[in-house]
């Protein structure tokens, strides 16, 4: 390529000269493309997710290439009028601004269906960007043809751009983010209206002592002050009764029939029209029941707590006293049983390759602990093999020794367990004269010693072992007399059979 | 421009990483080109696409992260890699006692004190509604009622109605979790079994014992971690074929699918070596054989070639354990009593809960027994007694064994079949025999341990044992309440195939029942 043809520099320096039918490829297809991503990209205010979500969050940074390279165009245009080289420079940007445009509107459109961005806003705004790019492609189309038609059109898409421009900057940053500093006069003169106050209602009205905020809690985030997915907001009291963009009103007062808004609450959780949508929490039964009764009571403003007599009684409940949202049900907040040991990554490989052990997770929160499984290494884990496992010891909730060498004096190792709640010594050849050392573990709540040689009297050194839950002693040499004797001292602790009756049969 | 001397057997996508197969010594020119023309069209077509995406996402997601992508290559995931369970399970490993055929619920459980009265009236219309019924009583005239023939008691501190057929079963019911009100979507054997087995009517989906070894991994490399047990013959019963298609990967890796050992003779064929091979010459063979097949997973990058290599290693650590395994000497005499004789004889249903005993101790994640001849359509006074008296002492051994050893704790046990069967009777109606067709809309079966929540009674069905009149539990359910118990999120144990995120549940929703968990 070190050889450039001179012609060839000599064809680029004649501004205009892609031949016409190759401008209107490329214009057509920037324009085909524009319109294939408003028709094909389906909003319908569900956050899809995806992988495509990285390029529509890309959306805000991509948008302002074409506006920067846009502006510029009539500025070049204009200073070319005393400097023509860049004029040039003019078109070469307008050619760079077109992909570039067509780029932000697809990244747009994914963001918002990806997101699950929707309302009134966001659709003038699509319709603005989509008319950028599309007054982009027509006005690199004409410009080495018509310069009166190039000046028009050019002056028509930066207007749109700025429009567009300014309605995004509205649905990031709220529509009254530029206009709210401006001194009150001077929104009166330009007739900016100041944003409705929030409508307050009474504590005493059945409306605003439950209704609202049964509401409030389970839908205003997509159809309240921030968003109006489907057009519709719940939070005036005129626009909850009116409904949304498919023009059924969501409460007829009176008429449960015909109230959107219970139909829509009432629809099975899998069906796509539900509401509150798919994955996003129920109202409780009994906040069900207040809006059915509500609706079917008038649907009154102005109702009082007081004047309610005949409600059923899951309602009367809920205007008892104030909706406290139930905690959600086995989802308490996540307490971790053992310290951070991300440390001990290496420690962990070095231990399960030199012992044959494996020390497992006990599931993906690493805060559930680690489980130390012998298996397949029992013949070679002894009590020098238990004493190098110090360092991991306080991270291990379950240690399954069973089958392994372990031995009285080795017992001692288990000191350092300080989260240990689970021990298999079964099929070990402990004698249990060191058992004293499981004092030392707080946690451990079960205990097996099944198929060891521990005797009665060894026991008695788990009589302060009071959070011990279950103890196995099947096949060892506790008799039942020693069992008895444990039970008394350990009434919270199941103790498992030690011997079978004779004869099993019924 | 210097170009090296064309090569002919130069493999354009091959980087140099080492040897591949066509530099093994002594293979023919024509084998060599022949081999590598294997390369299928949609081989090609599937790493093209996977070699531009990456190099697209290069850029984006930086060394770090394409080093892990690279598991792609080294095998099917681990379940390290796949990090489950999702949370601290409450069982390790499960025992499941498949009664193939359908045990007839209100025989057994289902205690249904008012049909007494109604022996030999029609079943009223109401009850049955417009179910379809199977080809083998759709054409029959009457429904007539068929009360129990055997009388029930109550047992346990819950005071748990059982049938007097199962003397044994009938003494652990208060570590029983009960289940009346299962339900199922098929009401032949076939369907309904793979649905509760994999989740699905149509054969292909991965098992769950599959799904398990997948999620949760193996606790003993030296067994596989899906054992599947088939059991004896009782004399006269209706046994329905099974497949392997019941306990098969599906999508998954094969390396996931349920192991059937033998009932008889030696549990593993072709385990022991012939005379004359040691041990380290057996060693040697596998060595060859895998770096063959390690060369042609590098070259074809077909999972199963991995899945050949971890088998062959499976193999070979079996022939150590498995001889131990199935070696039952050092069972001591308690256990003899506890299982009662029919333990003694390998391949009955006996035999087969001692050895899931014996494989729950080593680790096996999910060991799966098929006792077969549920299917009673006929003669149900003669059989059902034969067929309880068969497995109800093997049952109670099993959850007994595993109680007082300390692992029924982490054990999870489940009793039952694949369907109920109708309170109407089949065939001719007498005051001393009756038969039983198929009935998808409520059976009964049974768990213990693991978790589940012992000493209760689950669901209701109506006064006919017919349809669930309270807390249905579909089979869905159950299974999501099952991998529940083994910490395993149903909608997260994912795998993607066929541009679905497969899972065993499916894709219509399901609960986890919390009214089944301690």
């Amino acid at each position: 390529m070190a050889a450039t043809a001179p012609t060839a520099a000599g064809h680029r320096a004649r501004p205009g000269s892609v031949p016409f039918l190759w401008r209107l490829a490329v214009g057509g297809s920037a324009i085909g493309l524009v319109l294939a991503a408003a028709r094909g990209v389906q909003l319908d205010g569900v956050a899809h997710g995806g992988s495509w979500r990285i390029f529509g969050r890309l959306h805000p940074v991509l948008v302002h290439f074409p506006i920067v390279l846009l502006l510029a165009v009539p500025v070049l245009e204009l200073a070319g009028r005393w400097r023509p080289a860049l004029r040039e420079a003019a078109g070469f940007l307008l050619g760079c601004a077109l992909p570039c445009a067509v780029v932000a509107v697809w990244a747009g459109l994914i963001l918002a269906r990806t997101d699950g961005h929707d309302g009134a806003l966001l659709t003038t705004h699509l319709q603005g960007g989509a008319a950028v790019a599309i007054g982009t492609a027509l006005t690199w189309w004409v410009r080495p043809w018509s310069r009166f038609v190039y000046a028009l059109l050019l002056i028509l898409t930066v207007g749109t751009l700025m429009w567009a421009a300014h309605n995004g900057g509205s649905l990031t940053h709220g529509a009254d983010y530029l206009t709210e500093p401006l001194p009150p006069m001077l929104k009166q003169a330009l007739h900016i209206k100041e944003a409705p106050a929030p409508e307050t209602y009474g504590a005493d009205t059945v409306f605003g002592a439950a209704v609202r905020p049964v509401l409030e809690k389970n839908c205003f985030s997509c159809h309240g002050p921030e968003k109006q997915k489907g057009d519709y907001r719940m939070d005036t009291f005129a626009a909850l009764l009116a409904g949304g963009k498919s023009g059924v009103p969501a409460i007829v007062p009176g008429d449960i029939l015909h109230s959107e808004l219970l139909r829509r609450l009432s629809l099975d959780v899998t069906d796509e029209k539900v509401m509150p949508p798919k994955r996003k929490p129920r109202p409780t039964p009994a906040e069900v029941a207040l809006l059915h009764w509500w609706i079917k009571q008038g649907a009154s403003r102005t109702l009082q707590v007081s004047a309610v007599t005949n409600a059923p009684p899951e309602v009367l409940a809920l205007l008892a006293g104030p909706v406290v949202a139930p905690a959600p049900e086995g989802e308490a907040p996540y307490q971790p049983r053992v310290g951070d040991y991300s440390a001990l990554r290496d420690e962990i490989a070095r231990l399960e390759k030199t012992l044959g052990i494996r020390l497992v997770q006990v599931s993906q929160h690493s805060g559930d602990g680690l489980l130390l499984r012998t298996r397949g290494a029992e013949a070679r884990f002894g009590d020098a093999e238990l004493a190098q496992l110090t360092r991991v010891a306080p991270f291990i909730v379950e240690a399954e020794l069973d089958g392994t060498r372990i031995t009285d004096a080795g017992l001692a190792a288990l000191k350092p367990f300080s989260n240990l709640t689970r021990l298999h010594l079964e099929h070990t050849a402990l004698t249990g004269t060191t058992l004293g050392v499981l004092k030392e573990l707080p946690k451990l709540t079960y205990l097996n010693l099944c198929a060891t040689r521990v005797t009665d009297d060894q026991l008695s050194a788990l009589t302060s072992s009071a959070g011990l839950q279950q103890l196995y002693l099947f096949g060892s040499q506790v008799t039942s007399g020693g069992v008895s004797g444990l039970k008394a001292r350990l009434p919270n602790t199941q103790i498992g059979p030690i011997e079978l009756t004779k004869d099993p049969a019924p | 421009m210097n170009l090296p001397p064309a090569n002919p057997h130069d493999c354009s996508d091959h980087h140099g990483e080492g040897p591949t197969v066509y530099d093994l010594p002594g293979i023919p020119l024509a084998l060599r080109e022949q081999w590598r023309q294997l390369e299928t069209r949609r081989y090609f077509l599937g790493r093209m696409g996977k070699t531009l995406g990456w190099a697209g996402l290069a850029s984006l997601l930086g060394p770090r992260l394409l080093a892990a992508g690279d598991g792609a290559t080294s095998g099917p995931p681990s379940p390290e890699s796949l990090r489950l369970p999702h949370f601290a399970p409450k069982a390790k490993r499960c025992i499941n006692l498949f009664m193939s055929g359908a045990p007839s619920q209100m025989d057994m459980w289902d205690y249904k004190p008012g049909l007494a009265g109604l022996f030999d009236t029609d079943l009223p219309d109401t009850v049955r509604g417009s179910q379809a019924l199977t080809g083998m009583t759709a054409g029959q005239t009457r429904f007539p009622i068929a009360p129990s023939y055997w009388k029930f008691a109550r047992h346990g501190r819950a005071g748990t109605w059982v049938s007097e057929l199962l003397p044994y079963t009938s003494r652990l019911v208060d570590d029983l979790t009960v289940i009346k009100s299962l339900h199922t979507d098929a009401i032949n054997h076939e369907p309904a079994i793979l649905l509760m087995n994999t989740g699905n009517m149509v054969p292909g989906k991965a098992s769950m014992g599959a799904w398990l070894s997948y999620g949760l991994g193996s606790m003993n490399e030296n067994l596989p971690a899906f054992v599947v047990l088939n059991s004896k013959f009782t004399p006269g019963a209706n046994n329905q074929p099974l497949s392997p298609r019941l306990w098969g990967s599906g999508y998954l890796p094969s390396t996931y699918a349920g192991v059937t050992f033998r009932s008889q003779g030696d549990p593993v064929l072709y385990l022991s070596d012939p005379h004359g091979l040691t041990r380290e010459t057996r060693r040697k063979l596998i060595d060859g054989v895998n770096a063959v097949n390690a060369l042609t997973y590098q070259e074809v990058g077909d999972p199963e070639t991995h899945a050949r290599i971890e088998q062959y290693e499976m193999a070979y650590r079996m022939q150590v354990s498995v001889p131990a395994l199935a070696d039952m000497s050092d069972e001591p005499a308690s256990t003899w009593e506890l299982y009662g004789p029919d333990a003694r004889e390998p391949g009955t249903f006996t035999y087969n809960c001692l050895m899931a005993r014996r494989l729950a101790e080593r680790g096996v994640r999910y060991t799966q027994i098929y006792k077969r001849g549920w299917d009673v359509h006929g003669d149900v006074v003669g059989i059902l007694p034969r067929l309880c008296a068969d497995t109800d002492r093997a049952c109670y051994a099993l959850v007994t064994d595993l109680k007082q050893r300390g692992l029924l704790d982490d054990t999870l046990v489940m009793w039952g079949g694949e369907f109920g069967r109708t309170v109407y009777s089949q065939g001719g109606l007498t005051h001393d025999n009756y038969g039983r067709d198929h009935h998808p809309r409520c059976f009964t079966g049974w768990m213990a341990g693991g978790g589940a929540k012992s000493g209760i009674v689950y669901g209701e069905t109506d006064d006919y044992s017919y349809n669930i009149i309270r807390d249905p539990v579909h089979v869905r359910d159950y299974n999501a309440t099952i991998l529940h118990l083994l910490g395993l999120n149903h909608e997260a144990l994912t795998f993607k195939f066929q541009g679905l995120d497969q899972k065993l549940t499916g894709v219509v929703p399901a609960k986890v029942i919390s009214g089944l968990i301690a």
